[in-house]
């Protein structure tokens, strides 16, 4: 009986040897499985690195505050923010000086013929007329803008019902974007006057504009300061509404330019995507993008219905 | 231990194994059927069947993880190939349109050019413009287009793929590229028309013409580079789409390996279970079976199968438990022959005991039964015994009747002889003779006492002191006959009587406790009691014959003695009755001859006397014969002959040859 016994146990144990070796190698089926997957489930490495940004100063502002919200939630990144114009950012970024260009102009193929710079859009920057206190006028036509800025057409500002007092055309350098943009829709593409105050940065045209009497200068809406006051074009304010409408075309994309390809790159220009970000973009007076609506093209009524800068000026100028 | 040695029989497991076949009271004989499992349906499958449905299940659930698989995949490369392919189009709409900026670029160059010449052809002015108004209507359709269909807005699995890979962003940005690519080409559009517009007329003029080479420098061109940047960032962005899908593409892997690894461990999960659950509606009830099968071999024969389902384990239990059914009415059968087997033994043993308190009127129940024919036996040899007893009782008794007849004899031998005397005159020796008698025939009784006074009866001659002696002699003879011989048999025979009382109460006593499992130790040790009652019974046998022998002997000698004693009466008349006459002169001859008659009388009483107890010997040792023959054949041969046999084939054997001794 005994040994009866012994054996029902040995073949008890015998048994559940044999289970548990089949659990084993269920167990280590679903290892390997998971070792397979193992690659593709990798957590990436924490952000870490420097990137050098520099470029528009009218978009300085938005990527300073990106930059340090960003290095707030990675430490291990660092974000080197610089003015120095538009220009300036796409010739850097094309020479790798810098690993992003910011831009309030697009790149000239011709002139970038690298096909790898890539134009991220990041917002929308409107730009403003603006004028020092003393000057009581709020709205220019563009054909008096063209005149004070190309012609000389107008030097004081009781010619155009103001106060007898000498107009100061401020203006930015040739790597503004600011500049280009004024002069491609604002001026139809006219140079400006040669010997104009030439100021070098947004924000050094606050202070200039606001200290000069009768000073008359353009910058972007993020840097204006209530030392000067803004002027409307055509009775048009920069307003996201006249934007949309077609109204007031003296704005521009705000691009960031890069020439290679990484993963912390990426993430900084995805997070300037974030709707962080485009909160604080939307606080500093830029358009979001997403707020942007698409404009609607029609091959039937071209240039005509939309209010075309250039044509304005030059059908005003042959009438007169 | 029962196990290993299954023929011995210690009291102690006969004790526990009796214990254990006991009925318990606590529980019915067939426990009401509980339901095992809750009625299940696969339970009445046959083995066979669920078998293959389980595997078929197995199969089913396989088939259904790897089709899951194998559809996730699919699905997933199609939605890969269907982006892949959008891409191309896209990218080859937008270069396509890229084209066109370029073409109306130079045309518009051309067309200057033309309307510069010095005698301008208003047909090739015509033709250019008709051609550059067709380029803007082609190049507005492709931006249309791609506003229109392209967008990954409109594109909701596109746009789920590429928030797999966690580009959803693309798809803002997308927007915005087109609207800025859109806004460009509506400035550079504008200043086209203004262009075109210019050189329309019938005849150009030289301001005009002036004036489009102006815009087309400060305004066309421009706006052209502007155009055609924000149309190569919409192309580039399809490469970053590219990447994109191609980074969706692995999450997608990574996913698929995910579902194929819960897949597989849902379906190993799936197929086991089905796996535990069929073997478990067969290996449980198996192991049910086992322990109950065990549980009965250990001797618990109330346990029993309870079967459910229809398949054939439950036909196998249900097999079981009639099979057990059966046994334990086997079982029950046999208890009851048992019981009444150990009855009649007790019966026989109380029989016994009758016979031992010395009642030989017993009979025991004489069944077909072992114990039947030991009681059989036991009849037989009570009776026999009874009858010898009766026999020697009679002979006693008849003995006892000749030595009174003897004695009355003998007194009137003597009350003869002492008339006689007194006639003749001499009574002092008379009354010495009569008070010498009265004093010692108490003790020996009337034979003695009898024969004493008729030894003692002649006084003075020779011969009949030679009488005296003679029948002195006889008196000694049959005294000692009687007495002492006859006695001590007769206490020996007693003894051997209750030693085999003994050994038949040892037997009986034997049968009543071993009576249920009659085996073939039990019989072996019953028949070694009842070789020892044999012997003993051939020890009474030899004894009583010695008795017998002796008894003969002794009345042979007695016989003898009362021979010679006739005949010397018979002889010696002659000398006798000078010699009586002689000192008896006086004496008559009427008494002298009364007195020879009467002797001769006595003589011839004796005589008859012996011959009656020769009958009677005779007669006793013809009773006595067939025990003498059958006893000395049938000593010690039971136990040699039937050691080999089987139990009950040795009980018929034996008690046949039991009865056939006895």
């Amino acid at each position: 009986m005994n040994s009866r016994v012994f054996y029902r146990r040995l073949s008890f144990v015998k048994r559940a040897t044999r289970s548990l070796q089949l659990i084993a190698l269920a167990l280590g089926m679903l290892l390997l499985f998971a070792g397979c997957a193992g690659p593709f489930g990798s957590v990436p490495a924490p952000l870490s690195g420097h990137i050098g940004v520099d470029g528009s100063t009218a978009l300085q502002p938005l990527v300073s505050k990106a930059a340090t919200l960003f290095q707030q939630t990675y430490p291990q990144v660092h974000i080197d923010v610089k003015g120095g114009g538009s220009l300036t950012g796409l010739k850097d970024v094309t020479t790798r000086k810098v690993d992003i260009g910011d831009s309030d102009i697009y790149a000239d193929p011709a002139t970038y013929p690298d096909p790898n710079l890539t134009d991220h859009l990041v917002c929308v920057i409107p730009f403003t007329m603006i004028a020092s206190s003393d000057v009581p006028i709020t709205n220019l036509t563009q054909a008096e803008l063209v005149d004070i800025f190309t012609t000389g057409k107008y030097t004081n500002w009781d010619q155009l019902h103001g106060p007898n007092l000498r107009i100061v055309p401020i203006v930015r350098p040739s790597t503004s974007g600011t500049r280009a943009t004024f002069r491609k829709y604002v001026l139809g593409g006219r140079d400006e006057l040669s010997n104009l105050v030439t100021i070098d940065s947004s924000q050094n045209v606050v202070k200039t504009v606001a200290q000069t009497p009768g000073a008359i200068g353009y910058l972007a809406a993020s840097v204006l300061d209530p030392q000067v006051h803004a002027l409307s074009i055509d009775g048009y304010t920069d307003t996201l509404p006249n934007i949309e409408a077609g109204h007031y075309s003296f704005w521009s994309y705000e691009h960031m330019y890069t020439l290679t390809d990484n993963g912390l790159l990426d993430a900084f220009l995805n997070f300037m995507l974030t709707s962080q970000v485009q909160q604080q973009a939307f606080a500093l007076h830029y358009i979001p993008t997403s707020d942007l609506k698409f404009p609607q093209l029609s091959s039937n009524t071209p240039a005509a219905a939309l209010s075309a800068p250039y044509a304005l000026v030059e059908r005003q100028r042959y009438r007169s | 231990m029962s196990l290993s040695q299954p023929n011995t029989f210690s009291p102690g497991n006969v004790g526990k194994s009796a214990q254990n076949w006991h009925p318990q009271p606590s529980r019915s004989l067939r426990p009401a059927a509980q339901p095992l499992y809750r009625q299940n349906v696969f339970l009445n499958l046959p083995i066979a069947g669920r078998l293959t449905l389980g595997f078929v299940i197995a199969a089913l659930i396989a088939a259904l993880a790897s089709g899951v698989v194998g559809i996730q995949r699919a699905q997933s490369l199609s939605r890969q190939t269907d982006f892949y392919h959008s891409l191309l189009q896209y990218n080859t709409s937008l270069t396509t349109g890229r084209g066109f900026l370029e073409l109306m670029d130079s045309k518009l160059h051309q067309t200057l050019e033309d309307a510069s010449a010095p005698n301008p052809s208003h047909e090739t002015l015509t033709a250019d413009i008709a051609a550059l108004n067709n380029l803007a209507t082609l190049y507005t359709q492709t931006l249309n287009n791609y506003a229109q269909n392209d967008l990954l807005d409109q594109h909701t699995d596109q746009l789920a793929l590429l928030n797999e890979g966690g580009d959803g962003n693309l798809a803002p940005q997308q927007r915005t590229l087109t609207s800025s690519t859109q806004r460009t080409w509506q400035f550079y559009q504008s200043a086209q028309q203004e262009i075109l517009n210019a050189l329309s007329g019938a005849t150009i003029s030289s301001d005009a013409l002036k004036s489009a080479q102006l815009v087309l420098q400060q305004q066309g061109e421009p706006t052209n580079a502007d155009a055609l940047s924000a149309l190569h960032s919409l192309i580039q962005l399809n490469d970053r789409l590219a990447s994109a899908v191609d980074n969706a593409t692995n999450v997608e892997v990574h996913n698929q390996l995910l579902t194929t690894l819960l897949a597989t461990a849902c379906a190993f999960l799936a197929i086991a279970l089905v796996g535990w659950f069929i073997s478990e509606t067969l290996v449980r009830r198996l192991r049910h079976l086992h322990r109950v099968t065990r549980a009965v071999e250990e001797g618990r024969i109330n346990e029993r199968v309870l079967v459910s389902g229809r398949d054939e384990i439950a036909e196998v239990s249900s097999a079981v438990n009639a099979m057990v059914d059966t046994i334990v009415g086997l079982l029950e059968e046999t208890r009851q022959q048992r019981d009444a087997l150990a009855g009649a033994a007790e019966h026989l043993f109380s029989d016994m005991r009758i016979v031992n308190a010395g009642d030989l009127r017993v009979s025991a129940p004489v069944g077909n039964d072992p114990i039947g024919v030991l009681a059989n036996a036991f009849n037989f040899t009570v009776g026999r015994f009874r009858r010898f007893i009766l026999r020697t009782q009679t002979t006693v008794e008849q003995l006892d009747v000749i030595s009174h007849q003897g004695l009355e004899r003998s007194q009137s031998f003597i009350s003869l002889v002492r008339s006689q005397l007194r006639d003749t005159g001499a009574p002092h020796s008379s009354s010495a003779f009569a008070t010498a008698p009265a004093r010692t025939a108490p003790n020996t009784g009337p034979l003695r006492s009898g024969l004493s006074k008729a030894t003692i009866s002649s006084p003075a001659s020779e011969h009949k002191l030679a009488l005296v002696q003679q029948l002195q002699q006889t008196q000694d003879t049959l005294l000692q006959a009687t007495r002492d011989d006859l006695s001590k048999r007769l206490t020996v025979t007693r003894e051997t009587v209750e030693k085999a009382t003994v050994s038949i109460g040892r037997l009986s006593e034997l049968i009543s406790t071993r009576s249920g499992t009659m085996t073939e130790k039990m019989v072996q040790a019953q028949l070694q009691e009842l070789v020892a009652l044999e012997q003993l019974l051939n020890r009474l046998t030899w004894e009583v014959r010695q008795t017998q022998f002796n008894s003969a002997t002794n009345f042979t000698r007695l016989d003898t003695a009362f021979t010679n004693l006739a005949r010397s009466v018979a002889d010696r008349p002659e000398p006798a009755a000078p010699e009586s006459s002689a000192p008896w002169p006086s004496v008559a001859d009427t008494q002298y001859q009364e007195f020879v008659r009467q002797a001769g009388s006595f003589a011839v009483e004796v005589h008859t006397l012996s011959k009656r107890l020769t009958v009677i010997i005779q007669e006793m040792r013809g009773s006595i014969t067939p025990f003498r023959l059958e006893g000395l054949a049938s000593m010690g041969e039971p136990v040699k002959t039937t050691a080999n046999l089987p139990p009950a084939e040795f009980s018929q054997a034996a008690s046949g040859k039991l009865i056939s001794n006895w």
